[in-house]
């Protein structure tokens, strides 16, 4: 019990710091991409991936970590995905990022929290849409006999740990050349050069990328401390957590990746207060309902992909499992989708009934 | 069209900060400024970015209360 607590909660008040500092929100990774053409987080996202399967197959050759059983139910995979990601643009953040959220103040990430565990919850076990999950993992099927992408191609994982690898170190040579940053955030004058380094803003892509690479790794190894074969993921332990609260009280139901969720809005908390960030703040009344439908699609998707953005997004993606390639490349899909559908027809739209009301008094 | 118009954002959470920026900058006279009152921390990065790279100027920037910002952005002359 107490090494999981330790293990686990100082993974997640590890990566909550981090991810708080480097504004890691892979909802805004992948949503910039298409709204408005910033790759920024994106390139961050890249270089957890290449840090982590290097780290993931150099620990693999060396025996430390070892690969399970890991289907590929392709239609899960596809929906769960598409869902996942549609409901995040709702939601406002992926999993991680709510979670981490929580810790700055936002009620309203706080209650995407409490519906995504609704949501993962139901899904599964003997919960309401449980059977609808099982139906839609049914099919599942080998690519050349193999469930992963370096198996379905026949090569070495390394060549794709050497690709990533590759676009990763070209996103840093390009960076080089990149104008500096025209803007200075207003920070409180008597900072040491260390306190503003930290938290006088927003960490830049580069140092996000490494800081949050290497929690994924940490993240393994504390995960493997405590006989959990496994690197982050957020959904089950999310589900746990309010199966634990609400219905058993069992504390055998707390291992590492519960107390990995618990731990992710203590960091949260502690890098936005030490930054001045911190403040309870609630949007109106839609915004919130609208938050509750996408906790509720995120949990479901997110069990029907057999992870988040977190689980399948960082680690199934760095171990190239085509499941967590195949997910994620829908939850992409489905923030493009969610971003048009939930951001910009509205803004269109408002647009357009501002130009009616304007024209009028200006010609 | 105005001079100046204030942009209060405070509770929404990102990326709304930074969507209804983009749309009120069209109602500003060139020459004229946005005033935007927001709490989002994300949005203390992405604001400016959107505002240096539209080729707006960023008039100032300051923390007004702890987890509170505003910013302000003109609207140049030629840039519109």
């Amino acid at each position: 019990m107490m090494l999981k607590l330790v293990a686990g909660g100082l993974t997640g008040v590890l990566f909550g710091f981090m991810a708080q500092r480097g504004r890691f929100c892979m909802t805004s990774a992948f949503r910039d991409l298409y709204l408005t053409r910033d790759a920024t987080l994106f390139k961050a996202y890249i270089l957890v991936l290449a840090i982590q399967s290097a780290a993931i197959f150099a620990l693999h050759g060396a025996g430390v970590i070892t690969f399970g059983n890991d289907p590929f139910r392709w239609l899960g995979a596809v929906a769960g995905g598409l869902i996942f990601g549609l409901s995040m643009v709702l939601a406002g953040g992926c999993a991680a990022g709510t979670l981490f959220r929580v810790g700055e103040g936002l009620v309203g990430a706080l209650i995407t929290a409490v519906f995504f565990a609704i949501g993962a919850l139901a899904s599964r076990g003997q919960g309401l849409l449980a059977l609808l999950v099982q139906r839609i993992q049914g099919p599942s099927i080998t690519v050349n006999g193999a469930t992963s992408l370096y198996g379905a191609l026949g090569i070495s994982p390394w060549l794709l740990v050497a690709a990533l690898w590759a676009v990763a170190l070209a996103f840093l040579w390009r960076s080089r050349r990149e104008p500096a940053q025209a803007w200075q955030l207003p920070t409180e004058e008597g900072r040491s050069s260390l306190w503003r380094a930290v938290f006088g803003q927003g960490w830049s892509w580069p140092v996000t990328g490494v800081a949050v690479g290497l929690i994924c790794v940490v993240g393994w190894l504390t995960s493997i401390s405590t006989g959990r074969m496994g690197g982050l993921s957020i959904a089950g332990g999310t589900a746990n957590l309010l199966r634990f609260f609400t219905v058993t009280g069992d504390g055998a139901l707390l291992n590492w990746g519960e107390w990995l969720v618990l731990g992710i809005p203590v960091g949260g908390f502690i890098a936005s207060w030490a930054a001045g960030e911190f403040r309870l703040r609630s949007p109106g009344a839609a915004r919130l309902l609208q938050h509750m439908v996408g906790g509720l699609g995120m949990g479901f998707g997110a069990t029907l992909a057999r992870g988040c953005n977190i689980g399948n997004g960082l680690v199934a993606v760095s171990q190239f499992s085509l499941n967590g390639w195949t997910a994620t490349l829908f939850t992409i899909f489905g923030v493009w989708l969610g971003s048009y559908l939930f951001l910009v027809l509205p803004s269109r739209r408002a647009a357009t009934a501002v130009g009616v009301v304007q024209e009028a008094p200006s010609s | 069209m105005v001079k100046e118009l204030h942009l209060d954002v405070r509770g929404e959470p990102c990326p709304y900060p930074l969507i209804q920026a983009q749309q009120k900058i069209g109602e500003v006279l060139p020459g004229g400024r946005l005033i935007i009152d927001f709490d989002c921390p994300q949005a203390t990065d992405n604001l400016p970015r959107w505002a240096t790279s539209a080729g707006y100027v960023i008039e100032s920037f300051a923390k007004t209360s702890p987890g509170q910002w505003r910013i302000v952005i003109r609207k140049e002359q030629e840039a519109s």
